[in-house]
Parts: structure tokens; sequence; C-alpha cells
């Protein structure tokens, strides 16, 4: 079992990267690369959390969420596997994940994708 | 500028796609209205009903032959201690049996007895019989599910997602429309109506540790108070005594059921000091819900708490602890999977359930023409305490209502006058494409408001606590938010929407703490450390808060006896 107290607290920081795209500017979808500490980087939420939170206000993902496997709003491709950020955890091993928007629905800015249209 | 991006013309507008939000719907589309539903998250994922989790309350007499309506309006009363207005608790007594049925044709598939005819009712503190319906331990979230299913049945019902609703407007003392903006482009939506159902649910996210969905940030009850309607019970806040504070994410989420203190879970503070053995040398944690809940808060202010603001849960070696993994499946197993220690943790109460909220009469209008209300967003039902089970049928019951009265309202010859359209529209220009004024972000003022809410206006509030909370809250109005910023962007800029939310949680929490003053005695939630007892002699009142002229205008009113008097009740069974 994986807990805040057997995670690595001082262990390596895990490199995370996501997949932004911003309508507003015309571009195209682009990596970026963040660095997270291991103790702010249990599960796949934390992590977004402590972008958004430390790094970068301007990350989009579904905020108001129920952070309890319950509400169903925070689905992204974690590796390429559709997970839900609150579920998905983070082995303490791992160095590096690579985070983008949930394919089954059309993007509106970074991870945050329309429910209501399938693509 | 906000673009506008032009006016929709609706019949009933419903703000919230929760329990409530979502029946309001139904009731309204079935009664021939066509119904804009919005949510500022989306349809059926956003929104507390879903977090429910076991009990459904409802006097169908399956779990007991006896039961009846008029016992569970009894025990909604007497535990509400008294100040619920009796014609709404009957209301909800009366027709929760039927929302069982309603909501089975809808979907939901109630556990039921081994007949396969009566449904399984589970026993709950504070009901005489056992009433709790139930679908496992998500009976929230499959009636959240059955409800959307039944919404899209509907043709007539128009949900629309990532719409953040930031005001009502009011012309001539009646609803004429309200203005919102579409999260996805970043644009000003207007929506011309004769009625609005708000059913946008309690405020949690006021306080630093809640275990509601992260968007209940009371929108719908300061959208109200701006458009002159009355807020009752603004006092009462229900709080859980223990929940996660950490790690980050999994903060306020509820880790036990308060059921479970007799099997041995012991609670250390930072010093590593048993302090339930101070408080209660026999009992020691074996105490009700909110005796616990007061301990731990006073062991937290007093400085004994752990680094992330709790108190030690060690669960270890007690007995009965491999029966509590396979029967509390969600409690203790959930954690596990997400990654957490549930042998020893860090715990605080977390805030449950906001009693307070918008007045409403037995139409579930308020006292502002066509404006409607249902669900956690209204007060005055509950009195100063909720028990179990009684959330979900409260947005059965009440939406249906509203739902049915805002149809029969709904009136198409209304026009948004142009020059409130025009007031609006600067507003919020003024409110979000602020000139790179980022001193503060908006999340900074939040973490100040929700720290100032726990601390003061919490679980045990004192006269001299409320006013340095109130004397702190005046200082984060007049100070900070001037400073707030917000970054660049339209599209999804959270900034945006945590700045809307933030305006109107400072507003309430004023109202809040106000009231928390004002109330000097102790009445169910409402623990006044200088008051401790309750007294009935003077405060068998509400408190009702109003906007009058741009002024706050607080009064209070006897609580409305017709059906039951707590001078000649006296409980029984037959």
């Amino acid at each position: 079992m994986i807990n805040q107290e057997n995670a690595p607290k001082n262990g390596k920081p895990l490199q995370v990267n996501v997949l932004r795209y911003d309508p507003e500017s015309g571009g195209a979808p682009y990596w970026q690369t963040y660095t997270v500490p291991r103790r702010r980087a249990s599960r796949v939420l934390d992590v977004l959390e402590y972008i958004q939170d430390e790094l970068d206000p301007g990350l989009g993902y579904r905020r108001h969420i129920c952070h309890n496997l319950v509400c169903h709003s925070c689905y992204v491709n974690v590796n390429g596997h559709a997970r839900m950020t609150c579920q998905a955890l983070i082995k303490p091993d791992v160095a590096e994940i690579r985070i983008e928007p949930y394919g089954d629905f059309v993007p509106i800015r970074d991870l945050i994708v329309d429910y209501a249209q399938p693509r | 500028m906000l673009q506008n991006a032009g006016v929709k013309k609706t019949d009933v507008l419903v703000v919230g796609t929760g329990g409530a939000g979502c029946r309001a719907a139904i009731e309204a589309a079935e009664y021939g209205a066509d119904v804009t539903l919005v949510s500022k998250g989306v349809l059926g994922r956003s929104g507390t009903t879903n977090m429910a989790e076991v009990v459904y309350a409802a006097a169908i007499g399956h779990g007991d032959r006896q039961d009846k309506p008029r016992y569970l309006f009894e025990d909604t009363v007497v535990e509400g201690h008294w100040i619920g207005d009796q014609r709404l608790v009957k209301l909800l007594a009366d027709e929760s049996a039927k929302t069982v049925y309603d909501l089975e044709r809808y979907g939901l598939p109630w556990y039921r007895m081994e007949d396969g005819r009566h449904y399984y009712q589970l026993p709950t503190p504070g009901h005489r019989y056992d009433r709790g319906v139930h679908y496992n331990e998500s009976t929230g979230s499959k009636m959240q599910d059955a409800l959307v299913a039944e919404v899209k049945r509907h043709d007539d019902i128009h949900p629309l997602n990532d719409i953040l609703v930031v005001g009502l407007m009011v012309d001539d003392g009646r609803i004429v429309g309200a203005s919102a903006i579409d999260l996805k482009n970043g644009q000003l939506v207007l929506f011309e109506t004769g009625a609005v159902i708000v059913a946008t649910g309690g405020a949690g996210m006021m306080y630093q540790v809640t275990d509601m969905e992260h968007g209940s940030t009371g929108d719908g009850i300061a959208m109200a108070y701006r458009a002159g309607a009355q807020l009752i019970a603004p006092e009462m806040h229900q709080f859980f005594p223990t929940a996660f504070v950490h790690p980050e994410t999994l903060r306020g989420i509820i880790v036990t059921s308060s059921n479970l203190w007799g099997f041995g879970l012991r609670l250390y503070n930072a010093r590593g000091e048993r302090f339930m053995e101070r408080y209660f040398p026999d009992k020691k944690e074996n105490v009700p819900r909110d005796v616990l809940s007061r301990s731990i808060f006073q062991e937290i202010l007093e400085g004994r708490g752990t680094e992330h603001g709790g108190v030690w849960l060690d669960a270890s070696n007690i007995d009965g602890w491999e029966y509590l993994r396979r029967e509390r499946a969600r409690s203790y197993v959930w954690p596990t999977k997400l990654g957490v220690n549930t042998e020893r943790f860090e715990i605080a109460p977390t805030y449950h359930f906001t009693m307070g909220g918008i007045r409403i009469d037995t139409d579930c209008q308020t006292n502002v023409e066509g404006l409607y209300a249902a669900g956690e967003v209204v007060g005055g039902i509950h009195g100063a305490n909720r028990i179990g089970g009684n959330a979900l049928p409260e947005c059965m019951v009440f939406g249906a209502i509203a739902g049915r009265h805002a149809a029969l309202h709904a009136r198409r010859n209304v026009a948004l006058p142009q020059s409130t359209v025009k007031d609006e529209h600067r507003r919020l220009t003024d409110l979000l494409e602020t000139p790179e004024r980022l001193e503060l972000r908006p999340k900074d003022a939040l973490n100040t408001l929700k720290d100032i809410m726990y601390r003061h206006v919490g679980i045990v509030r004192s006269a001299q606590g409320l006013e340095e909370g109130l004397e702190k809250l005046h200082r984060l109005e007049a100070e900070d938010l001037p400073r707030v910023g917000v970054g660049p962007g339209k599209v999804f800029n959270w900034e945006w929407i945590w700045k809307c939310e933030l305006l109107g949680m400072v507003e309430q929490a004023k109202l809040y703490t106000q009231a928390a003053l004002m109330r000097t005695e102790t009445r169910g939630a409402h623990f006044r450390s200088d008051f401790p007892q309750t007294d009935n002699v003077k405060w068998l009142r509400n408190i009702v808060v109003q906007k009058v002229a741009g002024e706050v205008c607080y009064q209070t009113e006897p609580v409305e006896l017709s059906y039951l008097n707590p001078a000649t009740y006296q409980a029984g069974r037959e």
C-alpha cells in the first residue's frame, strides 16, 4: 500500500508532461513539462492541483469535482489510458508521466473537455 | 469588453443540476414549460447529490409497519431543535414516501427485502423507526443517475453545461432574467425568463474542511440575497467529526461514520496525548458526534493540532477491523485505493450541510415574485440540526413543488430592460477584465476566508471569536478584495470563476457571522461557549436577513408552531 508516510518525502521530483491547448491563441496543442516534488505526487489529482496552485495558474483542468471517485468529472488520459485523476495513483519509482485530455470528447482548453460533445 | 452572446428566452430557468435542480426541471417540463437547466459543471457529474452515501429517509413503513409520515415530521422538528418551519417540514414528511416510488420509476433500483416486494430500510440516528431506503453505499449517485436519465427523456428540458450564473435580474419586484458566463468561450449569456429556480446547493467551500463537491460555494444564496430575497437561519451549519485533512486533495472527505467510535478508534493530538481522556475520562472517544466534533476542534484551536490542522486518528489493532473493511467498503477500502494510510491518519471535523439559506413559502417561492428555490440552498426546514437521510428527499420533494409552481407562473411576455442588461454587462466587464491587477490571486483571498470561517464561525462559537471573525471579514472585504486580480484568457479561466464565487461567499460570510453573533444561546449545531444553554423562552425564533434598499436588515421572527408545540409535545411509538 502506498501512503503519505511510505511515499518518499525527498525522492526525486516527478516530471509531468502535460498536453496544453489554448483555443484563444489559435495554435496547435503543445507539450509542457512541470517538475513536481514527490510529496505532492501521490495521485494525478495532487499533481495537477500542485501545478495550478504553485506553478501555473493558467493550467486548465476541472476543479469543481468531488475528489472522491464519485463524480466522474476528472477524466484525463494518463500515459495513454483514460483515468480519473482522483483515482490514478503514481508509484514512487515512476520518474515521468504524460497527461493528455480525455480522448472521447472535444477539448475546450488544456485538460478540460466538453462532456456534451463526444468525438 | 466582455462579449455578449445574446439573450436566450425560456419559460423556466433552473440553476443547478443536482437532485433538486433535476427534479424541478422534470416537474416543470411535465407541466408543459420549456425548461433551461444550467450547471456550472456538467449535468450528472456536478453537485453534492452524487456524494451522498447511504440513507434516504421516507416513512413508507416497510422497515416498521407502525411508521407514519407524522412520526417523520415529529422527528425532523424535534431533532431540528424546534426552529424548522413546520409547514415545510410537513410537506417534506408527507411527500417523501411518494418520491421513493418516483425515483424507482426514473430507474433507481432500491435495495429490497428478501420477499422482493418491500424496500429494505436502515436505522438512522434521530429517526425513531427504520426509514433509510438505500442503494448500496452510493444512494446519492444512483439518485443522480436516475434523475439525469429522466431529464434526458424530456425534449423540453435543455441542459447547458459549463454556464456560471452570476446574477438574477429583477424589474419592479419580479424576476425577469439572469446573467451568466459561458465558461466554454468566456461570453456573457443572458436568460430572459419570468421564473427562476435556484437549486445551487450549500456553501461548504467557505470552510477550510468540507466534504461537499468543490463547486458548492453557495452561489444561489448570494444571488438571491442580492436580488432581495430573504434568508433564514443563516447561522446554522452542520459539521461531521471525522474527515481527512491530509493529503491535500483528500481534505474534507469523510473517513468513518460516527457509530463506529465504540469499536475503539483512538484520537491523539500533536503531542501524542489521547486528549479525549482529558474531556471524557470514561467514554473517551465514544461520545455523540457533535460532542466529538467540538472536542477535536477545541484541541486544534488551542494549538495542539497536527501540522495539517487536524488530530491523529489511530485505528490500528482494533476489534472488528476486518468486519469494518468488509461491511463499510466505501469508508475503508476506498482510502486504501486512494493511497492513504487508514491505520493512522490526520482528521478534523468537516463542514457537512448548510441548514440556513433562502426562505421559501409552501410553493417554494421566495418573497421575490418568480424566484423559486429548492434543495440545500433553502433554509428553515431542518432547523438547527439535520437528521441523516433527510437531505435527498428534501431535493425530491421541494424540487417537484418548485418545478410545478414555476411552470404555472412562467410568463412568456417578460422583457429584460435594456438598462439592466447594460448595467450587468458593465459590472461583469469591470469585475473580470481587470487590467493586470494581480497583487492578490482569488485563491489567496479564498484561503483567508476559509480560515476565518472555520476558526471563528465553525463548531465552537463565542462573542469574542465571532467579533474577531467579523472584523477579519471586513478587513478582507475592504483591503484584500479590491486587490484581487485575474489572469489572462477568457476560456475556462478559473480565476474568473473563483472571483465571482468569492464575492458571493464573502457577502454570505458576513451574514452568517452576524447571525451567529445574534443568537445568544446554544441550539443544535450552533454552539456558543459563552451561552451553553438552550433558551426556549427567548430563542424559539428564527433569524431572517434581507437586503432592503441596499442595506442589510436583520430581524427575528417567532417560530411557526402550527402543528407541534415544545411545551406539550411527548414523543412516543405506537
